[in-house]
């Protein structure tokens, strides 16, 4: 039964660009977006850790593939320099916040991600700054195969790929033993401790996967954009815009934190609202984020 | 000759780190007072602070200067106090989800603010005039004396709220709320209209700060809170949570430091480093300056 919903859902989601067209933008963001919320929903839904700071490792992501394409490193390896770089700038803050429970969590990952966006403004020969750079993404080469991202369906169909290897990576990780661990993180740290996990060494483990999924999210928007700029590293930074992208932890608290599907529904929501109201009051997404973030918390439980 | 010069630059730089750092101060002290008595960390405060530089800038031409930094930190005050009743209640939150809700506040605030800019002015930059020019001589160079205006009023705010924490029955109720919720609830204290006193008295401080910032930056824009709000939260932590004179502390160390490391590297560099130095104090101590 489960197993056919899942085949249903892959068709579904196979043959929808073939049927209507719109679809292929829209699924392409929501590919990306429900990719940066499952992330988060990794280190939140199922460790219990609030990240305010998870753009940082979207926007390493997105830099370590843009800086590999400027050095005319073919796709696949600009894609495994995003990974990379999220996969240190995840090692390097985790190995600080983590050991901050809490509030303390909260403030080190917000901070960081100031710090990486001062950093980055005033660093703007190598990351062009406010404004940004733009480049060419390469050819898309899979064996007997030249594509090009530049194609709607091959960037929905590739968004759709990548989206899908998290979606396994965390229904995996939830599923073992290590998912259990990070639960029982959540639920209660010292329990946890006191029946022999190294707590510290779960939560920077989730920490660091939950980064390298943002830098994948981050790699392809950044290669299917052509364009990184220094506001990705930006806390709050979607805000600041007059038309957000969802924001992934509103997404994840939509969906259901700690539900695996839950941060694609959560994105599709927000995109839906988006959709919605720009085509009837555009400055009205904010306000229905706002009060749809402060309805949520007051009506459900935490995970 | 150059040495003089030089020195007359320490002498800025050293005024704008007082002034600055009473502005810091200002911020959060009242982010450490909500924190101490909800439980919240107060996302919006940067909120707050936006709005109180922007009711001062438009009420400035009815009410003059003088008047609208009065009436704006009132204004954003009692708004602080209908928002805790109306959102903290009876219901008790735990921490993350009080920090949330103040995130949905934020947004909400901000997008009110651009949305009022966008109908009734059409632009979302507004440009600030100084209310008054004092150039005062330092040296070869001029310092404006608004600025020191500025630190004679938050010093004065700030010392006077410090007499109201310290001496008087309100403050000391208000004490007791921070240190066991129960306990004061049990004396008589009414603790939920006392929470979202402090709730208001934040957010008008708060307000102050942004409406004193305005004439200094020149500007004002719905957006204008976004960072202010990442470092005063920093200072609050790092000063130790409810602390209020670790909070003080701390803002006077992040404001020495960013405006002397200004002299050597561009500002956001200088920033970027002052955060630095502050995460190092959290680092060795963990619970802040002045936590228990």
């Amino acid at each position: 039964m489960k197993r056919w919903a899942v085949i249903a859902a892959l068709l579904a989601a196979g043959l929808l660009p073939w049927l209507w067209d719109r679809a292929l933008l829209w699924g392409i963001d929501l590919f990306i977006w429900g990719l940066m919320a499952l992330s988060l929903n990794l280190l939140y839904g199922y460790t219990g850790l609030l990240s305010l700071g998870q753009g940082v490792y979207f926007a390493l992501g997105a830099y370590g593939a843009a800086w590999a394409v400027i050095y005319n490193i073919n796709f696949w390896g600009a894609l495994g320099a995003g990974l990379l770089c999220a996969c240190v700038g995840a090692l390097l803050v985790g190995w600080v916040s983590v050991r901050a429970s809490g509030y303390g969590f909260v403030v080190v990952t917000l901070v960081t991600a100031f710090i990486c966006y001062l950093l980055a403004l005033s660093a703007d020969s190598l990351t062009g700054g406010e404004d940004g750079m733009s480049f060419t993404s390469p050819a898309l080469t899979v064996p007997g195969l030249v594509l090009s991202v530049r194609d709607l369906p091959v960037r929905y169909y590739f968004a759709m790929g990548a989206f899908l290897v998290g979606l396994g990576v965390v229904s995996r990780v939830a599923k073992s033993p290590l998912g259990l661990a990070f639960r029982a993180v959540r639920d209660d740290e010292i329990a946890a401790a006191f029946v022999g996990y190294n707590t510290f060494a779960i939560k920077l483990f989730s920490f660091v996967l939950s980064g390298v999924l943002a830098g994948l999210a981050g790699a392809i928007w950044a290669l299917s954009k052509e364009f990184v700029r220094a506001g990705l590293f930006q806390p709050f930074g979607a805000f600041l815009s007059a038309q957000p992208d969802p924001d992934p932890l509103i997404a994840v608290l939509l969906g259901g934190a700690g539900r695996l599907l839950g941060p694609l529904v959560g994105a599709g929501i927000l995109l839906g609202l988006r959709e919605f109201f720009v085509g009837v009051w555009p400055q009205g997404y904010a306000l229905a984020m706002g009060g749809a973030l402060i309805v949520l918390v007051r009506v459900l439980r935490r995970p | 000759m150059g040495v003089r010069v030089n020195m007359d630059l320490w002498l800025v730089t050293l005024l704008n780190a007082l002034v600055w750092g009473l502005l810091w101060a200002l911020l959060a002290l009242g982010l450490s007072l909500i924190y101490g008595t909800l439980r919240a960390l107060n996302l919006a405060h940067g909120a707050f602070y936006m709005l109180g530089a922007l009711l001062s800038w438009a009420l400035t031409p009815t009410l003059s200067f003088w008047g609208a930094i009065l009436a704006a930190p009132a204004i954003v005050g009692l708004m602080g106090v209908g928002l805790a009743r109306l959102l903290w209640g009876k219901r008790e939150h735990d921490s993350l989800t009080a920090l949330l809700l103040t995130f949905g506040i934020m947004l909400i605030l901000q997008q009110l603010a651009t949305i009022f800019l966008q109908t009734t002015t059409g632009s979302l930059r507004h440009s600030v005039v100084s209310p008054l020019r004092w150039p005062i001589p330092v040296g070869d160079r001029f310092y404006e004396g608004y600025r020191l205006i500025v630190a004679a009023i938050a010093g004065g705010v700030l010392a006077g709220f410090w007499g109201l924490w310290s001496r008087t029955r309100w403050g000391c109720a208000l004490r007791a709320v921070c240190d066991n919720r129960a306990l004061a609830r049990v004396v008589g204290i009414p603790v939920l209209w006392a929470q979202a006193g402090a709730f208001g008295v934040g957010a008008a401080l708060a307000a102050l700060a942004g409406a004193l910032v305005g004439p200094i930056t020149r500007e004002v824009s719905p957006t204008m809170g976004v960072e202010v709000v990442l470092v005063s939260v920093l200072i609050a932590v790092a000063g130790g949570l409810g602390s209020l004179g670790g909070a003080f502390a701390v803002a006077f160390f992040y404001s020495f430091a960013e405006n002397l490391l200004t002299a050597f590297a561009d500002p956001m560099l200088a920033r970027a480093g002052a955060l630095l130095a502050i995460g190092l104090i959290l680092l060795i101590r963990p619970q802040g300056v002045g936590g228990e």
